[in-house]
């Protein structure tokens, strides 16, 4: 057992529900709103709140209960709770366990880097063991759109991935698409278990990826849930922000179908405050609204031109377009102006439909486009022309057609009393892009339009919904907001993230529990055993080159550009993981290996986070003399020295570091160390160590022996 | 400022910004990464999504991030 | 050596090993580690009679030991003072070298610290003015603990009456 009581409380709580005796379902309810409460406890998370809202569940329990076992199990809670209050206050006032106990499954960096928290070292050892339907089990915790986000994430847990400062990092979001593939395809990607209905209904508004996460979690939890589409498809920017040729619509459809399935109802072609209003649903019943409508508007370019000539497009409804339908080329002459992510859509869909020459004018360098690299890199492959450096000034054109964009040549300057970069037009730089189409994909914004009916809620300045984001609350009560509805426009992945942390703050709102201080802190649900593997291998692994569709189809059809890797490859990616969620990088190993026993085996550069320095796995094997203190010191069980079919094998989160032999006692037959121990020992012994038995014996028989000696050799009056 | 994808960051002060939240207070002083800028046009009033060491990922406005080496 | 001498009086030991938990319980050790320890030799047939002896094995504090000598963190100390030869729990990192360089298998794995345990002749106890925790419950009280030029003279005398006792004497 820890030391710390939270931490002790935890242990009994979640022994408690998963022995399953707690058989009477409210009992069972009430054990696992506290153990919730409890867990925000243990993580800092919890607010002042917490502790009368388990007291109140407490007195609840012993009220209900109907056995002599519950009650007894009511009481140790009581106990439990009271017994150590000071230090319960202490971790919800300080956020702090002074016994660390509390801190001991702390998240991966990659798992604390992801914004839906997704517990990524579990889910890759199960993928590189081939249990690819158990890993979108775990991923679905977490994330009901693996595959989505397994092929256009922005992945964050990626630059966060600690194998990066060994070589590159894992490549975590393709794996996730490769897994999510392969179970739908064997049949076995499947929804969980869901809880029967508990008579409550919540309306989402918007079928983006934050309103079907919040729905998801939702209807598992038991609610009625309804959603609210205005357009005639589901899936939100996913479905008609991302092009085709990086997300095809089967992965969406699939995986909407499953959320679906759990009885989601989804209204498409309704605009909410139009084709339905705030009072119809209030009259069907709805106890809780969850605004999930995204970023939808474009911001104006603000030059002249702009709107005079019908073929200036903004990116968003350019691209919304070709997603429901409209396969006609723009224009020939296509010029994009922006240089983000939706800028590069943009001008990739303009070429697929067939236009003939595509660029893109940037006020910036290269160096700063906002836009992610390779997609870049993809757009340049393609034949997509960038002009940097252009400042759009005026847009061209006579009875309604465009005939050019007339720009000027900038160059980079940092102002006095600022240190950023700004675009300065540089006089007679004046040139001219001939176009016919003018697409602009400078940034968008919420759209408002219909949501006067929640009176209450209050708008930020920059026209997003004002929420508290350790609960996604609006000020308006029963009224919950998410995705880029309050981020304004940001990542799927942190839709799906909010979209989650909504649908337990509904969950809590209509349980009148409080609701947490902090947004939670991403939480390790169990710990998978290490894929074993030799340090040669671990080190020589190498990440796989994406395999791509050739250029020619990528400038004229849909088809999904990256291919994917196959599945040795994938199996072996996953191996690369170092389980960062096991190994926390301390340096103790290193330092107790190092500077207290003056051996020095381990090389692990890359456990320094500031200055990391070279790291080879198989090094370790030249010094180290499998005296095991590397373990003995490792508080997480990183580092394990065991003693199997004859060898001691000192592993690193199932990387083999070192096997020596072992040796025997030859009294007894008992484990000795190796033989390169007892010659470290025998060095630092020198020519003291000159024994009379020249036997190899174990600790137990060399005290027998010498209690033998002590009586033999006693003079005769004493035996 | 003007930040970009993978600089690393520290949390120095409190943001005057509308969107601070008191629970932020926890992260004065805790080092991180810009995970994704402003990705449309770089604008210095948007908030950015960093990822904060042990504390998770978060949107937060630029003028209270400072770029560290 | 140390300038203490820890003497068993091995005609009286029945081996009743209160010794033993005496000194866990006072050092609070998990199974296993047994800083000292009796060890039963025979019983052999002497004489046509079955006998057998119980051996106390402490730590013998060397004057120049191994385990010290191998320690390679500076954990396993000699205290200048008396000669007390001791773990320094803060430094030890579990190495187990110390155990492999005694020829008495004198130092203990203590599975539950990850760290080594010895005899160390209970030195807080005596810094407090006490004996060795094995000493003070001794049922026989066949354990005597001193200064080594007291113990000599102790066993000198005991040794004398045993030699003039009626029973063994020659005359």
């Amino acid at each position: 057992m820890a030391i710390c009581p939270v931490r002790n409380t935890l242990i009994y709580l979640s022994d408690l529900i998963l022995s399953g005796s707690l058989t009477d379902p409210k009992a069972r309810r009430i054990c696992e709103q506290i153990l919730h409460l409890t867990e925000e406890i243990s993580e800092g998370a919890a607010g002042k709140d917490h502790l009368l809202a388990i007291d109140s569940l407490i007195r609840e329990y012993l009220t209900a209960a109907d056995s002599k076992k519950n009650l007894e199990t009511g009481k140790t809670l009581e106990e439990m709770f009271s017994g150590h209050r000071e230090v319960f206050e202490s971790h919800i006032q300080t956020r702090n366990c002074p016994s660390h106990d509390c801190g001991k499954l702390a998240p991966s960096p990659c798992q604390m880097a992801c914004p839906a928290g997704i517990d990524i070292p579990t889910y890759l050892t199960l993928i590189a063991r081939g249990e690819d339907a158990k890993a979108i089990e775990v991923i679905r915790r977490d994330n009901p759109f693996p595959w989505v986000c397994g092929l256009i994430c922005t992945r964050p847990c990626e630059m966060m991935c600690v194998r990066s400062r060994i070589d590159t990092p894992v490549s975590i979001k393709f794996l996730k698409a490769f897994a999510a593939e392969r179970a739908m395809s064997e049949g076995a990607y499947k929804n969980p278990k869901k809880k029967e209905w508990n008579g409550k209904k919540v309306c989402v508004i918007g079928a983006g990826p934050g309103g079907l996460t919040a729905a998801y979690y939702l209807s598992l939890l038991g609610y009625g849930v309804k959603i609210i589409e205005a357009l005639p498809v589901s899936g939100g920017m996913i479905m008609v922000g991302i092009p085709r040729y990086r997300l095809p619509r089967e992965v969406i459809d699939r995986e909407v179908a499953l959320i679906e399935d759990l009885g989601v109802e989804i209204s498409y072609n309704t605009r909410f405050g139009r084709d339905i209003t705030y009072e119809d649903l209030k009259n069907e019943g709805v106890d809780a609204f969850f605004i999930a409508i995204g970023a939808h508007k474009a911001l104006d370019l603000g030059i002249k031109g702009e709107k005079i000539f019908p073929k200036v497009l903004e990116a968003i409804g350019f691209l919304k377009d070709v997603a429901l339908g409209n396969h006609h080329a723009p224009g020939k002459q296509v010029v994009v102006i922006g240089g983000g992510n939706v800028a590069i859509d943009a001008a990739r869909t303009a070429l697929r439909l067939g236009a003939e020459k595509v660029s893109i004018a940037y006020r910036r360098s290269k160096n700063q486009m906002p836009a992610d690299s390779e997609e870049v890199e993809q757009a340049m492959e393609e034949g997509i022309e960038f002009s940097f450096l252009t400042i759009p000034k005026e847009i061209l054109g006579k009875d309604g057609t465009i005939t050019g964009l007339d720009c000027i040549k900038a160059e980079l300057i940092q102002k006095e009393g600022s240190d950023r970069l700004m675009p300065v037009p540089i006089p007679g730089g004046d040139f001219i892009i001939e176009a016919d189409v003018v697409i602009s994909a400078i940034g968008q914004y919420v759209d408002d339009t219909g949501m006067e009916a929640f009176s209450q809620m209050n708008w930020t300045r920059r026209g997003t919904i004002e929420v508290n984001h350790a609960s996604m609350e609006t000020a308006m009560p029963g009224v919950f907001a998410a995705g880029d509805a309050v981020s304004g426009p940001a990542t799927v992945i942190e839709a799906i993230g909010s979209g989650k942390r909504a649908a337990e703050a509904i969950d809590r709102y209509l349980s009148h529990i409080p609701q947490p201080r902090t947004p939670k802190i991403p939480v390790r649900h169990h710990m998978e055993p290490p894929v074993e593997m030799t340090a040669t291998r671990k080190m020589t692994l190498k990440h796989p080159t994406m395999p791509m569709l050739n250029v020619d189809r990528r400038r004229t059809t849909f088809q999904q550009v990256e291919l994917g890797y196959d599945e040795e490859g994938v199996r072996k990616e996953a191996g690369r993981c170092l389980r960062c969620d096991i190994c926390r990088r301390c340096g103790k190993c290193i330092e107790v290996c190092r500077d207290k026993m003056g051996i020095d085996a381990l090389q692990f550069g890359y456990m320094d986070f500031d200055h990391p320095t070279e790291t080879d796995f198989r090094a370790t094997e030249k010094k180290c003399i499998t005296c095991g203190a590397c373990a003995a010191n490792c508080e997480n069980k990183a580092m394990v020295l065991e003693e199997k079919d004859g060898r001691r094998n000192l592993k690193l989160c199932g990387t083999l570091l070192n096997s020596q032999a072992i040796q025997y006692c030859e009294a007894c037959g008992a484990f000795l160390p190796s033989a390169e121990y007892l010659d470290f020992v025998a060095r630092k012994t020198g020519d003291k160590a000159k024994r009379a038995e020249t036997r190899l014996l174990c600790n137990d028989c060399l005290r027998l022996l010498s209690a033998k000696t002590n009586v033999e050799t006693r003079p005769a009056g004493l035996k | 400022m003007q930040f970009q994808k993978g600089n690393k960051i520290k949390v120095c002060r409190k943001s005057e910004d509308e969107s601070w939240e008191p629970y932020m207070d926890d992260f004065i002083g805790i080092h991180g990464f810009i995970t994704d800028p402003d990705t449309s046009i770089n604008d210095p009033d948007a908030l950015i999504e960093v990822s904060l060491e042990g504390k998770g990922t978060h949107r937060l406005p630029q003028d209270c991030l400072e770029q560290i080496n | 050596m140390s300038k203490y001498y820890l003497f068993q009086d091995t005609r009286t030991c029945i081996g009743c090993h209160a010794c033993e938990i005496q000194c866990k319980s006072n050092k609070n050790l998990p199974r296993g580690a047994k800083p000292c320890q009796i060890i039963q030799v025979g019983p052999k047939m002497i004489n046509g009679l079955p006998k057998m002896s119980f051996i106390f094995m402490p730590c013998y504090h060397c004057e120049d030991p191994w385990c010290v000598s191998t320690c390679p963190t500076g954990a396993m100390q000699k205290r200048s003072s008396d000669g007390i030869v001791f773990v320094d729990k803060e430094l030890c990192v579990g190495c187990k070298t110390c155990i492999s360089a005694c020829p008495w298998g004198a130092p203990q794995w203590n599975p539950e610290t990850g760290k080594v345990e010895k005899c160390d002749y209970c030195k807080d106890r005596l810094d407090a003015g006490l004996k060795p925790a094995c000493v003070t419950l001794c049922t026989t009280g066949c354990l005597t603990f001193g200064l080594a030029e007291d113990m000599t003279q102790t066993r000198r005398v005991r040794h004398a009456e045993a030699s003039a006792s009626f029973e063994n004497s020659s005359f």
